[in-house]
């Protein structure tokens, strides 16, 4: 049993990067991958489609710094609306000191090489803005982007055109809940994912430090679905769905893989969480090995696209669509917990194993299912931060506390405490940038965590452990 | 298929396995073994002791107060940061007291990267030229020391010697505390926390001194690397690093005296020939789909697996004691 765990376990590794493998050949290649490995010329790789993303990166490159391949590229593609905005020069400094300047293209987009490493500020020479082009009423007009190593950096101007500006002029009341409601977004896509976190703890009793990996996983998987450049080039709705499918596979691989093994070993769930820090750490730097350092935006949804005006607040046509596939995933994991048998038997085994096992109740294939289910939501709740925040190797372990914030606030192993505590900390921490800088969000999410822990422990909505 | 050079990894290896990172990871494991080994206490926050001990020093010589004072505020501050992280969480049960504990991490560095408290930690950029006095009382003449690929400048053989001294002096307090009462009374509350408190003696105590400890031990680390490297920034101080320590510690063998030195060198003996060799296979052009860039990324892929592995085969590491190993419910 051993050497076969052993190898199982060090395998483990390779099955998350063999599925990607298996369409990364042209994938890796991506907008921000290929510069930043700064190796492999564009030819070798050969994509079957060229993606016009890399087209148009590549020409503006080439404009700019065709002799030095090697050097980093502040990068940009700049939209107004759904247009692309073109001629408007992007400039570059460092220190004060202009180091280049290059007009974005007939995409919008936009490339200055720079030396190496370091903090630079960029800018768009105003004169050059179109007629009717403005910034967004809140976005900043200059950006200090960090460059590291060879990587390219990603800029992103929020731009717009006069007739949206006018109808955004955002009062106190009218950001207050603009804020409300993009934390309810977050808050909602935070309680998918809690929810599979909270069932693995009511029916294992494992705290899984590797859940954000969950996320990743979905995120990653839609976008080598969906991505026009590097990708297969699927709508992002069917994506979202193979992404799911894929997302329980790997999840329910957790627990075939690594967890079932251990607990027929007999490991204290307390081992199996250190375990799952190990597989965390693991899991995630193969990510980063095989999707890149970089955040890649989905190819759907990537633009900017017009608000949708309700009245009180004008939302992004994506906020809703997450929103409410968020909503829906929500009351449908409620129901069917509540109403299906085998949601029952899950309640019965984290209520009292023994007493289910007694019963009839097979608690493996519980607990099979619970983490299929959980890395199904968590895929899902991937796809959604992905299209918001854009998809990046550490995106789930960014969300990790934030999720852990939500189950205990909600009281560890209680499934609704952990959806309203998601849209509790969603919610709280996104309107907490009223007043704070908006790098403090995370600080007052943590902060809610800490002192749940410090005041009960059993969160809002659990009963006190029966064994502390 | 790749011209490996076996030699020159080894070298690698061994120059890094005593350099003054290794020192700092056996330092800090040192101060996560009194908690995690002695005290069966799960803190996944420890990196947080080193980011407030590293701080505290960096910003008082940063503002032109004497080495010494600076190394005390940061000894000091670690102490507070484990007092007052300590005293609320002790009585958490094990998976609470790591999230909490890496709560708080995580909150000090976003603190320390915010563009709110520049003015004092620097932000992101944070602070530089912190070790000029540091390298002003080496009493070692200026110039070169050592063979060949062991030769090392009068700075570098100086924060060497201070690093492993401590390391030294640090065993050599644990190894003091571990075989008094006190430390006999700690492995007791690690084992049965009930019969310990029913024996009438002060568990919540007794896990307090131990995390205190602990921390300064970690605090201590953080002011070495510092020193080392000259300057402090928000980056050093990643969740994961706690988690090197952890393997480190686990690696040695966890409540021993010995275990988290020779983890730190075994550690930093293997990454760096790891590293070395894998650099060489991939060269600049890459392999197969992993570029140069990715090497410190293989590192923690490593580093992640050996964790996973070493608990499932081997918690006791390489000098611990099987029946203490076990983590929680004994």
């Amino acid at each position: 049993m051993v050497p076969f765990l052993g190898i199982t376990l060090a395998l483990w590794v390779t099955i998350g990067a063999a599925i990607f493998t298996a369409t990364e050949a042209s994938a890796m290649r991506g907008l921000g991958g290929s510069v930043s490995s700064g190796l492999q010329t564009p030819s070798t790789t050969a994509p079957t489609t060229t993606p016009p993303t890399t087209t148009a990166a590549t020409t503006a490159s080439s404009t700019t710094a065709t002799e030095e391949d090697d050097l980093p590229q502040i990068i940009t593609r700049l939209k107004a609306g759904t247009k692309a905005v073109k001629g408007v020069a992007l400039i570059v400094s460092k220190d004060g000191e202009e180091i280049g300047r290059s007009k974005t293209d007939a995409e919008g987009f936009a490339a200055v090489a720079v030396p190496g490493s370091g903090q630079y500020q960029v800018k768009l020479d105003p004169l050059t803005l179109p007629d009717g082009v403005t910034f967004e009423a809140d976005a900043p007009k200059q950006l200090t982007p960090l460059v590291l190593g060879n990587n390219d950096r990603p800029v992103i101007f929020r731009l717009t055109t006069e007739s949206e500006a006018s109808t955004s002029g955002p009062g106190t009341a009218e950001r207050l809940v603009g804020l409300f409601a993009s934390g309810l977004r977050f808050g909602l896509v935070i309680a998918l994912a809690a929810v599979g976190l909270s069932l693995i703890f009511g029916t294992t009793g494992l705290t899984n430090f590797a859940h954000g990996e969950l996320l990743t996983f979905g995120a990653m998987a839609a976008w080598y679905l969906n991505s026009n450049s590097g990708g297969l080039g699927i709508p992002l709705l069917i994506a979202t769905v193979g992404a799911v499918i894929l997302g329980c596979a790997f999840g329910a691989s957790y627990d075939v893989v690594v967890y079932r093994p251990l607990r027929r070993m007999g490991m204290p769930v307390v081992s199996q969480m250190v375990v799952s820090i190990g597989l965390a750490l693991a899991t995630r730097y193969t990510f980063s090995v095989i999707f890149g350092s970089n955040a890649k935006q989905f190819s759907d949804y990537a633009a900017q696209s017009p608000t949708v005006d309700l009245g009180i607040i004008s939302l992004r046509p994506k906020d809703l669509v997450i929103s409410a596939v968020a909503l829906i995933a929500l009351v449908a994991v409620g129901l069917f917990l509540q109403r299906s048998r085998l949601g029952t038997a899950i309640r019965a085994v984290s209520d009292n194993p023994s007493l289910a096992i007694a019963s009839g109740i097979n608690d493996a294939g519980v607990i099979r299912t619970v983490w299929a289910l959980a890395g199904g939501l968590g895929a899902l709740a991937g796809v959604m931060l992905g299209a918001t925040e854009g998809v990046q190797w550490n995106m789930g372990q960014h969300v990790l506390l934030i999720m852990f914030a939500a189950v205990l606030l909600g009281g560890l192993g209680t499934t609704f405490g952990a959806m309203l505590g998601g849209i509790f900390v969603g919610v709280v921490s996104d309107m907490s940038t009223f007043w704070l800088d908006a790098d403090l969000k995370i600080v007052v999410a943590l902060a809610t965590l800490v002192l749940v822990l410090l005041i009960k422990p059993s969160g809002v909505f659990g009963v006190r452990a029966r064994k502390a | 298929m790749f011209a490996l050079s076996l030699g020159s990894a080894l070298i690698d290896g061994l120059r890094d396995s005593i350099a003054v990172v290794a020192c700092v990871s056996a330092l800090a494991g040192i101060g996560l073994n009194v908690q995690f080994g002695f005290a069966g206490l799960l803190n996944f926050g420890h990196i947080g002791s080193a980011l407030v001990g590293a701080y505290g020093a960096a910003i008082v010589v940063n503002q032109g107060g004497p080495l010494w004072v600076g190394v005390i505020v940061g000894v000091v501050a670690a102490g507070v940061l484990g007092l007052l992280m300590g005293l609320p969480t002790l009585r958490l049960r094990a998976d609470y007291l790591a999230i909490a504990t890496i709560s708080v991490a995580e909150i000090l560095r976003v603190l320390a990267n915010s563009a709110r408290l520049q003015s004092v930690t620097g932000g992101p950029i944070g602070i530089s030229n912190v070790a000029d006095d540091f390298y002003s009382i080496n009493p070692i003449p200026d110039g070169r020391y050592g063979w060949g690929s062991f030769s090392y400048n009068h700075n570098t053989l100086w924060a060497m010697l201070v690093g492993w001294s401590l390391v030294a002096l640090a065993s050599l307090f644990v190894w003091g505390l571990a075989h008094s009462p006190w430390g006999r009374l700690l492995k007791a509350v690690r084992e049965d926390e009930e019969a310990t408190r029913s024996l009438g003696k002060n568990v919540f105590a007794m896990k307090l001194q131990a995390f205190i400890a602990g921390s300064v031990i970690g605090g201590i680390a953080g002011i070495i690397f510092t020193f080392d490297g000259g300057f402090v920034k928000p980056d050093f101080f990643i969740a994961q690093t706690t988690f090197n320590w952890y393997l480190v510690v686990i690696l040695g063998g966890a409540a021993t005296i010995i275990g988290p030195t020779v983890g730190a060198i075994v550690y930093w003996f293997v990454i760096s020939v790891f590293n070395s060799l894998l650099s060489q296979a991939i060269g600049r052009d890459g392999w197969w789909f992993i570029s140069s860039t990715d090497v410190g990324a293989v590192r923690y892929v490593l580093v992640g697996v050996s964790i996973a592995l070493l608990l499932v085969f081997r918690p006791e590491g390489l000098f611990g004691n099987k029946e203490e190993a076990v983590i929680g419910e004994h």
